[in-house]
């Protein structure tokens, strides 16, 4: 024991310095009063500002405006009060940005200057500007099969779309992401570079115009909107314009920061976009699942203005579906966000990894779906990817198409032909949505919904036996496992879907139950390739 | 009797369809959206880890060889959120220890003798208490934090590895366990800084590992190291 105090006595400086410089230097850093930070400064009101729509916007985002019977301009439009500005700028470290749709600055500061701010009469709210996470999945998969790459646009009609002249002629895109290394010289894009349909870009990290470093991903994502690879559109808006931002730090670094995706979504908005996707969501980093209401996070907030000022926003419903968050993230949990998952590239069922919805509040999400895995320019060549980063933009150039073939439809009347031109419209579930979009639905040329099953029946005493008995030519039809899916849903006595399944059909007989397994008043929802039926119980 | 076949029949249908059906996705909602309570933010989270570190001093008179893996843990760790910032908690976790003794002339530890490598390997099992503060805005995520905390380590096997060289050249490896010299009972201090799932954790070994009387060199009480969340 002496030994053992001896020892101690001799190393106990290194040891009280090892331990407590952890905690203390931590603790110090954390409380400091000099230790800065990011915050969010809401302001109350807009007074003594003028605004001129015609030397701020773009023409094309005063066309866009005028297409959809929108005001010019509105409050959200006005740029943050000067005064209140300048007032700020003497009482904080830096002002990193300003949003005229949050009427707010980021800015960095100390805590004691923003004590004294939030005392200003003008500010209406401070929140701290913390990181979010960056749901990107980019698991590669080793495929030269280029059958992928014909499917990712053909399963949803390009085909139909560009016999029609459908390719996104006229449609402005503005794409947020990580970056477009590569895309200035790739192949897959030189018909767009070539007509100069690259409209503005910008780097809302770097504040700058270049917007060829920090990621590929970006690339990837592009692609699938409007690229070209072997001789294949790999996206279905070939022909349309494109604002590439980069608003996101990075792949390898999965933080991120809302308040470029809100600055970056005014931008778009000032300089005529029609539609933004953003393959992005933000979950347990910043926020709870209770959270995903469509009305809580910053980014969410800035999707449904950027949808009031009629852009559509198309954004990836998230990877996390076979993780711990499982749902569906920020902004994808926004009311007019149009939520795209990813289903599987030989089937109409969804990814393990897509998001499941629905909303904290129990909105339907996703909305649609478009393939999950795709095959996409890389910086340097080509490949197959994963994740809903990729089902977005393939939804985003599916929209584009649509959109320019009824210019007059309001962004949300197009929110909404889209999810009826789901391939499993009207039925939904949480993990499907309406399904894949459908070239012939939105068109109206698939009108098929003859009864693709019968429902036998037989009680014994209380109880109700069901058999789902696939008619022969579907079955004839079949050719692979998972070529023919049943989807289940069983919906309360509230009108709210409690479960869902989907069955793989291989045999006539698809599907039984009894009606000792349905709650009393409840609604049993079954589809088939079109054909809807219900049993009410 | 018609009707009793029916149902025979749909029955016998039923079983066997229910053995050709593949039900490719399954869902129920009703379990999604009730409110949790557990959660790295939630009010209670459990969770595996696993920890690796080194005997970063050197012991008395110099006794241990250059920091090694010394230190490998594995266990579950409970927290309780008393409020945004502030959580307590405990650990149970197994714990390997081994210290490489440096063969110079002066060892005494835990004898005089000189061989080409000699090492001593705990297995204990560890108890530890801690109160948690929570740094930064965050979801429902582990977020920023400083754990600081006491541990309690009940050793119950000890294992003496000694390898020599014969003059003829043959090796010797000999394992020796069951030895009385240790006890049974350790504490200490912890301390912890964890982003997310990512932790540097120090434990500070407050009482000797050998009974008095065998006068043994202590050895190093600090271990500093690298913990994951496993969930």
């Amino acid at each position: 024991m002496l030994r053992f105090e001896a020892m101690i006595s001799k190393h106990k400086f290194t040891v009280i310095s090892l331990l407590l410089l952890l905690f203390v230097t931590y603790s110090l850093e954390a409380q400091n009063s000099n230790e800065t930070h990011k915050y969010w400064v809401l302001f109350k009101d807009k007074p003594n500002v003028n605004f001129d729509p015609f030397e701020h916007f773009d023409s094309k985002a005063i066309e866009r405006r005028m297409i959809q019977e929108l005001p010019l301009y509105d409050w959200y439009d006005l740029p943050v009060d000067s005064e209140y500005k300048n007032e700020i700028e003497k009482n904080v470290q830096e002002i990193k940005t300003e949003s005229r749709w949050l009427n707010a600055l980021v800015v960095i500061a100390t805590q004691k200057e923003i004590s004294k701010i939030k005392e200003f009469h003008f500010v209406k709210e401070i929140n701290e500007a913390g990181t979010s996470e960056l749901l990107i999945a980019e698991e590669e998969e080793p495929s030269d099969d280029l059958v992928m790459l014909s499917r990712q646009t053909e399963r949803m009609g390009i085909d139909l779309f560009d016999s029609l002249g459908l390719n996104g002629t006229g449609m402005r895109v503005a794409i947020f992401d990580v970056g477009f290394n590569g895309a200035k010289t790739h192949e897959a894009f030189k018909h767009i570079y070539e007509k100069n349909r690259v409209k503005l870009t910008y780097d809302f990290v770097k504040k700058r115009e270049d917007v060829y470093s920090g990621g590929s991903h970006g690339t990837a994502v592009w692609s699938c909107i409007g690229g070209r690879l072997q001789n294949r559109w790999s996206g279905m808006a070939h022909e349309a314009e494109f604002l590439l931002a980069r608003t996101e730090i990075g792949m390898r670094e999965p933080f991120s920061e809302e308040e470029n995706w809100i600055v970056a979504a005014e931008w778009a908005d000032k300089n005529g976009a029609d539609i933004i996707n953003s393959s992005l969501g933000y979950t347990h980093n910043r926020y709870f699942p209770t959270e995903m209401d469509g009305k809580t996070s910053f980014v969410t907030k800035g999707a449904n203005i950027a949808a009031k000022k009629g852009i559509l926003v198309v954004n990836a419903a998230g990877n996390e579906g076979s993780g711990n968050w499982k749902l569906i993230g920020a902004p994808a949990d926004a009311d007019s966000v149009l939520s795209i998952g990813g289903v599987v590239p030989c089937c109409d069922y969804k990814t393990g990894f897509s998001s499941f919805g629905p909303t904290a509040d129990g909105r339907l999400k996703p909305n649609v779906m478009a393939q999950g895995t795709a095959w996409c320019a890389k910086p340097v060549g080509e490949g197959s990817m994963d994740g809903t980063s990729f089902a977005s933009p393939l939804a985003a150039g599916f929209a584009a198409c649509a959109w320019q073939h009824d210019r007059k439809l309001g962004n949300m009347e197009l929110f909404r032909k889209l999810e009826a031109c789901g391939s499993l419209y009207p039925y939904f579930d949480y993990g499907h949505g309406y399904g894949v979009l459908s070239a012939q639905n939105f068109i109206g040329t698939d009108e098929n919904t003859e009864a693709k099953f019968e429902v036998l029946d037989a009680k014994v005493d209380n109880e109700t036996f069901y058999k789902i008995v696939v008619n022969d030519d579907i079955l004839n039809a079949f050719t692979s496992p998972g070529s023919i899916l049943l989807y289940v849903s069983v919906f309360n006595q509230n009108g709210k879907l409690d479960s869902y399944k989907v069955i793989d059909v291989s045999e006539k007989e698809a599907y039984s139950f009894s009606s000792s397994e349905i709650e009393p008043n409840s609604v049993i929802k079954l589809f088939l390739q079109g054909y809807l039926k219900e049993i009410k119980f | 009797m018609k009707r009793v076949f029916i149902v025979l029949m749909l029955c016998g249908v039923s079983m066997f369809s229910l053995n050709a059906q593949r039900v490719i996705i399954e869902e129920s909602n009703v379990s999604d959206t009730l409110a949790p309570k557990s959660g790295p933010n939630y009010k209670h989270y459990l969770h595996p880890f696993i920890s690796l570190g080194s005997n970063v001093l050197p012991g008395e008179n110099g006794a241990l060889t250059k920091p090694g893996l010394d230190d490998f843990s594995f266990g579950f760790r409970y927290k309780l959120r008393i409020a945004e910032p502030l959580a307590v908690g405990f650990d149970l976790a197994y714990n390997n220890t081994v210290f490489r003794m440096k063969q110079t002339g002066s060892k005494n530890t835990p004898d005089t003798l000189l061989y080409d490598a000699q090492r001593m390997e705990f297995h204990s099992a560890r108890l530890g208490a801690y109160i948690r503060i929570n740094y930064g805005r965050r979801g429902n995520s582990l977020g920023k934090y400083v754990d600081l905390g006491a541990y309690s380590e009940y050793n119950f096997a000890h294992t003496l590895f000694t390898k020599s060289t014969l003059t003829d050249g043959s090796v010797i490896r000999i394992n020796r366990s069951k030895l009385d010299y240790y006890q049974p009972i350790t504490y200490g201090l912890q301390a912890r800084i964890g982003f997310n799932k990512i932790i540097l954790y120090g434990n500070y070994r407050l009482s000797p590992i050998f009974f008095a009387p065998y006068n043994f060199t202590e050895l190093s009480p600090l271990i500093v190291g690298i913990q994951f969340v496993l969930n």
